[in-house]
C-alpha cells in the first residue's frame, strides 16, 4: 500500500507526496525514495548520530519541491548518491529563488540550528544575486563591507553574507566549502562556453581565498566539462522547455554533482574523502591544476556596484 | 585494468550522455568490457552503458549489464520525474526476455541499488544467467506497482507493442496488490478494478497477442521464519498459480522455491540477503528489511527463477549461459508447465533440446549453495 502510494506521489506529484505519511525520524522507511527524503521541505539528517553535509544555495541545487515535478532537477539532488549513508548524512537545504541575502535573512537560522561540530556546510549562491537590492532580495555586488539600508533591513555584499556562512558555519564547529555558482549555458559560436569571470563566481573565490576557505570552483569546471562535451549533448541536460538555460534535468543535475565531487577529490586534504559510497568513489578527481579562474580585480568591481546602488 | 576502464568510461560518458547514436568511444569503451560484449552485441550495450555509467554507477552490475535496468531516451508518460529511461532491447534482431513486476524484481527509480540502500531486485542480477549473445534482457519492473497499476498506468501500455514474436515475458506481481480484488475471475468491482488473477492472465494474452510467450512467477517472500523454517503465507501465490493453469501459461512457484532455500540457508544467511541487514538497519538508524532484497538476496532470488526456468518446458531455458548450469533445476511439483508453451512458443530456437540436455548433464551443483535444488 505504502508502495502505492509512492508511486501515485511520482505520478501525480508533490502534491500527492505530501500526503503519504512521513516515517518516524527514529526509524525512516526506507522504502520511501531516499532522494525525495533528503530534499524535503526542512529535511533532517536521517541519523543524528553521524555527521551531515548540509547543502544550501540556490534552485540550481534544489528545484522547486526537489522533488523534480517539473523534470528540473539541482545537483543536491543526485549529490547523495556519492556519499555513504552509513557514514554521513547529505541534507538539500537549499531553496529556489534564493539569494545569498534572502537565504541568509530567512532559511539561514534553520539550517544553522543544526549544524553541529564534525558537519559540512557546502554553499553555492550567486544565481539571483543580479539585479537591485532595493527592488529585489539581492546582496550588494560586491565582498567589501559597505552597506545600504533597504526598508530597514541593512543589506550588504555577496561577499559579506558568504563570509557569515562561513564564519558561522565554523562557530558550530563545522566545515564551510565555498561552491562558485553553476553556469548558464552559453556557446559561444566558435565553441567556447562563454564566462563571466568579473562577478559572483570571483567574488566566490577571493571571499574563499580571503577567509581561507575550501573552494570549488563550480562555474569553470561545468564550463570546461561543458565545452568537452559540447554544444548538443549540453543541451540535453537544460529544461524542459528547451529555452531553458540555467536549470538542470536529471542528467545536468548529475553531470553538476558530479563536478563536485571530482573537485572535492582533487582537494589535497579533501575532509570528505572518507564518506564516498562506491559509486562517489568511481568518480575521478577533476583537474583543477589549469590555472583558476581568474579574478580580475573583484575589488574594483565591488567599488563599483557600490557606486551603482 | 577493468578499474580503470570502468573509470575512464564514467568520465567519458558524461560526453556520450544524451547522445542517441554511440559514437566511436563508446564502442571502445564497451568492447573493452567484460566477455560478455559479443561481436553482436557490443554495439547496442555500449552506447546504453555509457549513458547508464552515468545515471546509475552502480558497484554490482558490469558495464555491459547496467543498460538492461535503465536505458537512454525519456519517454513521455514515464514515472520517475525525468530520472527514469525505460530500457529497450540491445540488438533488436536477438529475442528479448521482458521481465515485469514490482520493486522486488527492479528496485527503485534507477534501479540501480538506489545509492547506499543497496536493494536490488533479482531482475538485475539474474542477466548474468542468460547469454546476451543470444538474448535482450530488459528489466521493465518498477517499484510500487501492483499487477492493476502496471496493467493500466504507463508500463504496460509502453511496453506490450514492443513484444515480438519469439520474445519471453516473465511476470511478479503481489506485493502490493493487497487492496487488488483477490481471485482469478472476471468481475469487477466498484472502482473498476479486475481481479488479480485477471490481470496475470491479460499479461499472458496480450503476450500471446505478440507472439511471445509468458510466464508467472509467484511473489518473493517477506522474511517471516517458524520454527526454524521460513512460514511466509500469501495468498497471492495460489492466486497466481491459478491464474497460469487458467491461462495455460507456465508458472514457477518462486514463493515456495525461495523459502525452500533459505530453509537450507538458514536465519542467519537469510538475514544477509534483505537490506538493510539487521546489522546495517543498526548503523543507519533504520528498520531491518523482510521484503527488499539487497544484491546477495537478489541473486539468490535470481537463482530460484533459473532453476524454474530450466524445469519449464519453455524454450527460454536454451538462452541461459554457463553460468547457470550451476544451478539445478527447480522440483516438479515447483512449477507447473501448463501444457500450453508448447502450443505457444513455436518459435523456439533449434537450440532447444541440446541446450536443455546439456544444461540438465550439468546439473551436479558445484557449489551446494548456488543450488536451488533441496530436500
Amino acid at each position: 500500500m505504502k508502495k502505492l502510494l509512492l508511486l501515485l506521489a511520482c505520478l501525480f506529484g508533490p502534491a500527492l507526496f505530501a500526503q503519504t505519511p512521513t516515517p518516524a525520524p527514529a526509524a525512516p522507511d526506507l522504502h520511501e525514495d531516499p532522494v525525495l527524503h533528503s530534499q524535503a521541505f526542512n529535511a533532517m539528517p536521517m541519523n543524528p548520530a553521524l555527521p551531515t553535509i548540509w547543502l544550501i544555495g540556490d534552485s540550481t541545487v534544489h528545484n522547486g519541491t526537489g522533488t523534480g515535478s517539473d523534470l528540473l532537477w539541482g545537483w543536491g539532488a543526485p549529490f547523495e548518491y556519492y556519499f555513504d549513508r552509513t557514514r554521513i548524512n547529505v541534507v538539500n537545504r537549499a531553496m529556489g529563488g534564493t539569494s545569498s541575502r534572502s537565504f541568509y535573512t530567512s532559511l539561514w537560522s534553520k539550517v544553522l540550528d543544526n549544524v553541529k561540530k564534525g558537519d559540512f556546510v557546502i554553499m553555492q549562491f550567486g544565481a539571483n544575486d543580479n539585479g537591485s537590492p532595493v527592488t529585489g532580495k539581492t546582496s550588494i555586488k560586491g565582498i567589501g563591507d559597505e552597506t545600504q539600508d533597504v526598508n530597514g533591513e541593512t543589506v550588504h555584499t555577496f561577499g559579506w553574507y558568504m563570509t557569515q556562512y562561513i564564519k558561522e558555519t565554523r562557530d558550530k564547529g563545522a566545515t564551510p566549502i565555498i561552491c562558485s555558482l553553476t553556469p548558464r549555458n552559453r556557446f559561444q559560436p566558435d565553441g567556447h562556453f562563454l564566462r563571466d569571470n568579473t562577478t559572483h563566481a570571483a567574488w566566490a573565490a577571493q571571499t574563499a581565498k580571503d577567509t581561507n576557505t575550501l573552494y570549488i570552483d563550480l562555474y569553470e569546471l561545468i564550463a570546461r566539462k561543458s565545452e568537452q562535451l559540447g554544444k548538443d549533448a549540453v543541451a540535453a541536460y537544460y529544461g524542459p522547455p528547451a529555452t531553458e538555460y540555467l536549470h538542470t534535468n536529471w542528467l545536468g543535475a548529475v553531470s553538476n554533482a558530479e563536478c563536485v565531487v571530482g573537485a572535492l577529490k582533487a582537494m589535497k586534504d579533501d575532509p570528505l574523502a572518507n564518506y564516498f559510497s562506491e559509486r562517489g568513489k568511481r568518480i575521478p578527481a577533476m583537474d583543477v591544476s589549469q590555472p583558476p579562474l581568474p579574478v580580475k580585480a573583484p575589488a574594483a568591481a565591488a567599488a563599483a556596484s557600490t557606486s551603482t546602488k | 585494468m577493468k578499474n580503470i576502464l570502468l573509470t575512464f568510461s564514467c568520465f567519458i560518458s558524461t560526453a556520450l550522455l544524451a547522445q542517441t547514436p554511440a559514437p566511436a568511444a563508446a564502442s571502445a569503451s564497451a568492447s573493452a568490457a567484460p566477455a560478455a560484449a559479443s561481436a553482436s552485441a557490443s554495439a547496442a550495450p555500449a552506447k546504453s552503458a555509457a549513458t547508464s555509467t552515468q545515471i546509475l554507477g552502480d558497484k554490482h552490475l558490469n558495464d555491459v549489464a547496467r543498460y538492461t535496468q535503465m536505458g537512454t531516451v525519456a519517454v513521455t508518460g514515464a514515472p520517475g520525474n525525468g530520472r527514469y529511461f525505460p530500457p529497450v532491447p540491445a540488438d533488436p534482431t536477438l529475442p528479448t526476455l521482458w521481465v515485469i513486476g514490482d520493486s522486488t524484481v527492479r528496485n527503485g527509480t534507477l534501479g540501480d541499488g538506489v545509492g547506499n540502500h543497496d536493494q536490488w531486485g533479482w531482475g538485475a542480477p539474474i542477466v548474468n544467467y542468460f547469454d546476451m549473445k543470444k538474448i535482450n534482457i530488459v528489466n521493465r519492473a518498477f517499484g510500487g506497482t501492483t499487477s492493476h497499476s502496471f496493467y493500466d498506468g504507463f508500463f504496460w501500455k509502453n511496453m506490450q507493442p514492443q513484444i515480438k514474436k519469439g520474445d519471453f515475458v516473465i511476470l511478479q506481481f503481489g506485493a502490493n496488490d493487497g487492496s487488488t480484488p483477490v481471485g482469478t475471475g472476471d468481475q469487477v468491482n466498484a472502482q473498476g478494478m479486475h481481479t488479480f488473477g485477471w490481470y496475470l492472465k491479460q499479461f499472458v494474452k496480450e503476450t500471446r497477442d505478440q507472439g511471445g510467450t509468458c510466464i508467472i512467477c509467484s511473489l518473493t517472500p517477506r522474511k517471516n521464519w517458524a520454527n526454524g523454517k521460513m512460514n511466509d503465507v500469501n495468498n497471492h501465490v495460489d492466486q497466481a498459480a491459478q491464474a497460469a493453469k487458467e491461462a495455460n501459461a507456465p508458472y514457477i512457484d518462486l514463493h515456495e522455491l525461495i523459502q525452500r532455500r533459505y530453509d537450507i540457508d538458514g536465519k542467519d544467511q537469510v538475514d544477509l540477503y534483505y537490506m538493510p541487514t539487521p546489522e546495517v538497519a543498526a548503523a543507519t538508524n533504520q528498520k531491518a528489511e523482510s521484503l527488499h532484497t539487497g544484491w546477495d538476496g537478489s541473486i539468490v532470488n535470481a537463482e530460484c527463477v533459473i532453476s524454474g526456468i530450466k524445469s519449464l518446458k519453455t524454450p527460454l531455458a536454451a538462452f541461459l549461459s554457463d553460468k547457470a548450469k550451476s544451478v539445478a533445476p527447480a522440483p516438479a511439483d515447483c512449477v507447473a508447465d501448463n501444457s500450453a508453451s508448447a502450443t505457444t512458443t513455436e518459435s523456439g530456437t533449434p537450440a532447444k533440446m541440446d541446450a536443455k540436455s546439456s544444461s540438465s548433464a550439468s546439473t551436479v551443483p558445484a557449489q551446494p549453495a548456488a543450488s536451488a535444488k533441496t530436500n
